[in-house]
């Protein structure tokens, strides 16, 4: 579903990304963690082309995005870590503006589709500038789901979140792979990784494939 | 591009919903450029009579002749900008100096207009006044120059005698007198005649009321930027990434931005004159069609401030820096370019900067709208700046994203 090869991105002089290459299966969840700064952000911002790859190599289910920059549209959403919302405007108009992108219908999904699991449907008037922080992270997600992608890249979905927030996201995450779809996820959190099916462990600049199960002072030892 | 204008009609409805805030923030706006353009006019144009230099007169006697003379001399339009007299007598007119009152003591002897004409020419004495040294050296040029008027024309005066009377013209010569006296008079009661007449104004062929009415009218248009920092604000990064990857980079948000500031100044504006334009007739004036007709004629100026507005605020770091930087920026332009006092009264280097600077640009098309005379010079320049401005906030918002 997705493959990568041979990453390579520097800030300047910084190189953060050395020849970072992986593969996900569809319905995989994966997980990549590492320490504070390591380009974990980076990293998925240049999956999600959200920033241009200085090296490398990306492929989304065979498609080469390099080639058509709809690939990227088409088979991913991204929930960057800070809510990529128009604060001053309702939760209605943030989900119509990624519908108005996308060949689904918004008021379906209220219906039946991610939206209604979701649980938008009693937020819609609502300024999103006066929604919780949980909040804004279900409309993030929503929004992302609107072009209903295969492959959902979230960075560091829990930060900031109270227990009952972080427990509803790993709720939608569940119910997103069992409707077939692959997940990325960057976290800190034990209890996501405990959804995720593989785990990498990015450290120094490469990503290296860890023992899902690893927890605890041996995740911690990994990162260094 | 449909997600584009869908994303262009949310951001005008996020900007529409500020208006009523934007507006009052508006109406501050013009309250302040009033202000300015009133305190500028009056620095610029005080009343001159305020600046005169009082001179005392006193007259040792009052024989007609005198009284006509010194009168001559106060009217005289040299003497009359720059001079008020004051008569009195001699011990009184020393008082005057001494009280600072007076910057000259003119003591005019008894037969003085009889001794001119007699040819000797009894010196008028002029005291000044020790401690009004500038006012002082003023009235010496001045009483100097009278002095070397009135020694040119008696020489004329002689040397005619002694001409005509040498050639045996004597029956010519009162001709001749008439003649000289009439040239000298002219040059010595009326000395503009003798100048070709040509008006110089510091403000162009605008008046100063159209002057500093077209000066405001741009520095609103730019510091409007100031009330739209809620909606031209930089995007985060989140939200700057997701609209790249939707299609809309760098150059597409800062059109966007442009557009929306556009529509929004506008609006504004055309809702500000028509509310003025409802006061003025409800006061008994007529409705100014012709004026809001002329409108369009600044849509130039405010493409271009739009365009400056979202490049300061993508330059700046946050909000409130970018509101800073805007009113910096405006009234530094403006001041450059002879907004705030005429560059005539600038250094020349000044002048040569406006030439590349959009104010003067703006100046000069918010001119026309007053003059109804549109500049398609100055339009197609200020176009070409906002492009350049629109240019810029592209390229940082690209660079903010990280490409």
């Amino acid at each position: 579903m997705i493959d990568a090869a041979g990453i390579f991105y520097s800030y300047g002089r910084k190189k953060v990304l050395e020849d970072v290459s992986f593969h996900v299966e569809k319905g995989d969840c994966a997980a990549i963690a590492g320490a504070n700064g390591c380009g974990k952000s980076t990293l998925l911002s240049l999956l999600a082309g959200a920033m241009r790859l200085q090296k490398g190599e990306l492929r989304y289910g065979g498609q080469d995005p390099r080639k058509d920059s709809r690939v990227f549209r088409r088979m991913l959403g991204y929930v960057p870590q800070d809510n990529p919302l128009l604060e001053e405007l309702s939760v209605r108009d943030n989900l119509r503006l990624w519908y108005s992108g996308s060949p689904f219908s918004m008021d379906e999904d209220l219906k039946s589709g991610i939206l209604s699991v979701l649980k938008l449907e009693e937020m819609l008037p609502l300024t999103v500038s006066k929604l919780s922080g949980g909040m804004k992270k279900r409309v993030s997600i929503g929004c992302a789901l609107a072009a209903h992608p295969p492959v959902l890249i979230l960075d560091e979905p829990s930060a900031a979140l109270d227990l009952i927030c972080k427990e509803d996201i790993r709720g939608y995450l569940q119910w997103f792979r069992r409707s077939g779809g692959t997940v990325l996820i960057t976290t800190h959190e034990e209890a996501e990784l405990d959804l995720c099916s593989r785990l990498f462990i990015l450290r120094k600049g490469r990503l290296f494939e860890e023992d899902p199960g690893l927890r605890g002072k041996s995740l911690v030892r990994a990162f260094v | 591009m449909k997600f584009f204008w869908n994303l262009q009609l949310l951001e005008c409805k996020r900007a529409f919903r500020k208006l009523p805030q934007i507006l009052l923030g508006a109406v501050v706006l013009t309250a302040i450029v009033g202000a300015i353009a009133f305190c500028g006019q009056r620095l610029l144009y005080q009343d001159p009579v305020s600046s005169r230099i009082h001179i005392a007169v006193a007259a040792e006697d009052s024989s007609e002749t005198t009284e006509l003379a010194l009168s001559f001399l106060e009217h005289m339009e040299t003497v009359a900008s720059l001079c008020s007299f004051t008569y009195t007598n001699e011990e009184e007119g020393r008082q005057m100096l001494e009280r600072g009152e007076a910057a000259a003591l003119l003591i005019v002897p008894g037969n003085m207009v009889e001794d001119i004409i007699s040819g000797a020419n009894t010196p008028v004495r002029v005291i000044l006044s020790p401690g009004m040294e500038v006012s002082s050296a003023l009235v010496e040029e001045v009483t100097s120059a009278g002095a070397g008027t009135l020694g040119a024309s008696q020489a004329g005066i002689y040397a005619a005698y002694d001409l005509y009377s040498r050639r045996g013209w004597e029956g010519e010569l009162q001709e001749a007198y008439d003649a000289l006296n009439q040239r000298y008079l002219t040059a010595a009661l009326s000395r503009t005649e003798l100048f070709a007449g040509e008006t110089v104004s510091a403000t162009g062929e605008l008046t100063v009321m159209e002057y500093y009415m077209a000066a405001g009218a741009v520095l609103f248009l730019l510091l409007w930027g100031m009330t739209c920092g809620s909606f031209l604000e930089k995007d985060s990064l989140s939200l700057a990434r997701k609209l790249r990857i939707a299609g809309v980079g760098g150059g597409k948000r800062a059109l966007g931005k442009c557009l929306t500031a556009f529509w929004v100044l506008t609006a504004g504006v055309l809702a500000l004159a028509l509310l003025a334009a409802g006061v003025w007739t409800a006061a008994g004036g007529r409705w100014p069609g012709e004026i809001l007709a002329r409108l369009p004629m600044l849509l130039p100026v405010a493409a271009c401030s739009c365009a400056l507005a979202v490049f300061l605020y993508q330059a700046a770091p946050t909000v409130g820096s970018g509101i800073l930087l805007i009113f910096l920026v405006s009234v530094s332009l403006l001041f450059l370019a002879g907004g705030f006092v005429p560059s005539a009264f600038l250094p020349q280097s000044f002048e040569v900067i406006s030439w590349f600077l959009p104010a003067r640009w703006m100046l000069e098309a918010a001119g026309g709208f007053l003059t109804g005379e549109f500049s398609w010079q100055a339009a197609g320049i200020l176009l070409a700046f906002g492009a350049l401005f629109w240019a810029l906030a592209a390229w940082l918002a690209g660079k903010e994203g990280g490409r």
